[in-house]
């Protein structure tokens, strides 16, 4: 068999190509090195995520456990505080009248020895009317005086007279027929609120 | 003949440029690989997020009813059952007559009449005028003990008081029952304030608690036979 030489340079074929050929071998082989560690990354990512997922699955199975044993629980702690919502929301139509009486009555009775509690209204919005009675005149200006002081008014959110009544009413025998004088007072007001109720 | 020359072109191209073609083969299949295990990387991502979440609320959850079991001290059922009393699910008639019976017992403030205020009545409230007679002492007993005494809530709106003959006294008092619904999703954590409040109404009140559980004797004899 005879062997010849070929004395031509080797024809260059797809010259479009060839241009970029080398730039592609060079730059495909750094590039898919990279990509290469990148999907490495990737899996031990994946890995250790999937790693953290089976140990929360598990933690998850052993809370889940947990509550279905405490169930009772739960729904006992749910009708707890929704009764006890609805309790704290009625407690709010309350008057408290006590305190606000209290207050009154001590008020009253450190004022003048004559001084009675005729009557008192309040509501739930602490609005009171009250009337105040006396069986002498000098009683009456005692308690006037202490009305305005400053430890009577601290009680008040406002507080007016409403007005004044002098009635005389008849007591005793008819032999006797005296009179007796009677002072009332009338005041409307607006307690400040009390947040500690006495007991 | 032109397919052969088309052949024949391909040929020299690959033998030309395998090892171009090969890396970019495997850059592209790399690529994929890189699409692949990223997708599968995110969705293993967003189970640990939902799982991580879903975790974080029922480990909430189980340390909440946890704090609250050794906080009520076992106690919660009777806390329950003293709730159940102060706001029965459905009205009971009995249970309001009982309550101003056993106030006026306890504070010796005698309530003669009651009359119901039909224009102030809904569906969880229902409203009721009493009068009643006592010295200041016995109302201000009265005024102490009304609000869960009785076994029932009662809130009062309006109070007018005679201070001097004590018989005009005349109060509004307000009686409550209201069904209980689930619709909190979350557990409640209870305070200490919680119980400290059902143990001061608790010192209140008397309940009997009976354990439901507990066979009652049959009190008459019972025949199968009527004859």
């Amino acid at each position: 068999m005879k062997k010849r030489l070929n004395l031509f340079n080797r024809k260059k074929r797809f010259d479009f190509f060839s241009a970029y050929a080398n730039k592609v071998k060079r730059y495909g082989s750094v590039f898919g090195v990279i990509f290469f560690l990148l999907f490495v990354f990737i899996i031990i990512q994946t890995i250790s995520v999937r790693g953290q997922v089976q140990t929360l699955t598990k933690k998850k199975q052993l809370y889940l456990a947990l509550l279905i044993n405490d169930k009772d629980i739960e729904a006992n702690t749910r009708y707890f505080k929704g009764k006890q919502t609805q309790l704290l929301k009625y407690e709010k139509d309350d008057a408290r009248f006590l305190p606000y009486y209290s207050v009154l009555v001590s008020a009253l009775s450190s004022s003048s020895q004559s001084a009675t509690l005729d009557s008192i209204e309040i509501d739930k919005n602490r609005d009171a009317t009250f009337i105040v009675k006396f069986r002498d005149y000098n009683g009456m200006v005692q308690f006037l005086k202490y009305v305005e002081s400053e430890e009577f008014l601290d009680n008040f959110e406002a507080l007016s007279m409403a007005s004044l009544n002098l009635s005389r009413e008849s007591s005793g025998t008819k032999v006797q027929s005296a009179l007796n004088k009677n002072y009332q007072l009338q005041f409307k007001g607006r307690f400040k609120e009390i947040n500690d109720q006495p007991s | 003949m032109i397919n052969l020359v088309n052949l024949r072109k391909i040929r020299y191209f690959v033998r030309d440029y395998w090892p171009t073609l090969l890396t970019l083969l495997s850059l592209g299949i790399v690529i994929l690989l890189i699409m692949a295990s990223y997708k599968t990387y995110k969705e293993s991502q967003n189970d640990l997020d939902v799982l991580s979440e879903e975790v974080k609320l029922l480990k909430n959850r189980s340390d909440t009813l946890q704090y609250n079991k050794t906080l009520t001290e076992d106690q919660i059922v009777v806390y329950n059952k003293i709730l159940t009393t102060l706001i029965p699910e459905t009205e009971d008639y009995f249970s309001i007559i009982y309550a101003l019976e056993t106030i006026s017992q306890n504070t010796g403030f005698s309530i003669v009449s009651y009359t119901i205020n039909l224009s102030n009545i809904s569906r969880e409230k229902l409203s009721i005028n009493i009068e009643g007679r006592g010295n200041p002492d016995d109302f201000k007993r009265f005024l102490d003990a009304y609000k869960f005494s009785g076994g029932r809530l009662i809130t009062s709106e309006r109070i007018e008081f005679s201070g001097v003959n004590f018989t005009n006294t005349r109060v509004s008092l307000n009686f409550y029952s209201k069904k209980f619904t689930f619709n909190e999703s979350v557990v409640p954590q209870l305070t200490k304030g919680d119980i400290a409040k059902l143990e001061e109404i608790k010192k209140k009140i008397k309940i009997s608690f009976k354990d439901e559980s507990t066979p009652t004797e049959e009190e008459y004899e019972v025949k199968d036979n009527p004859f």
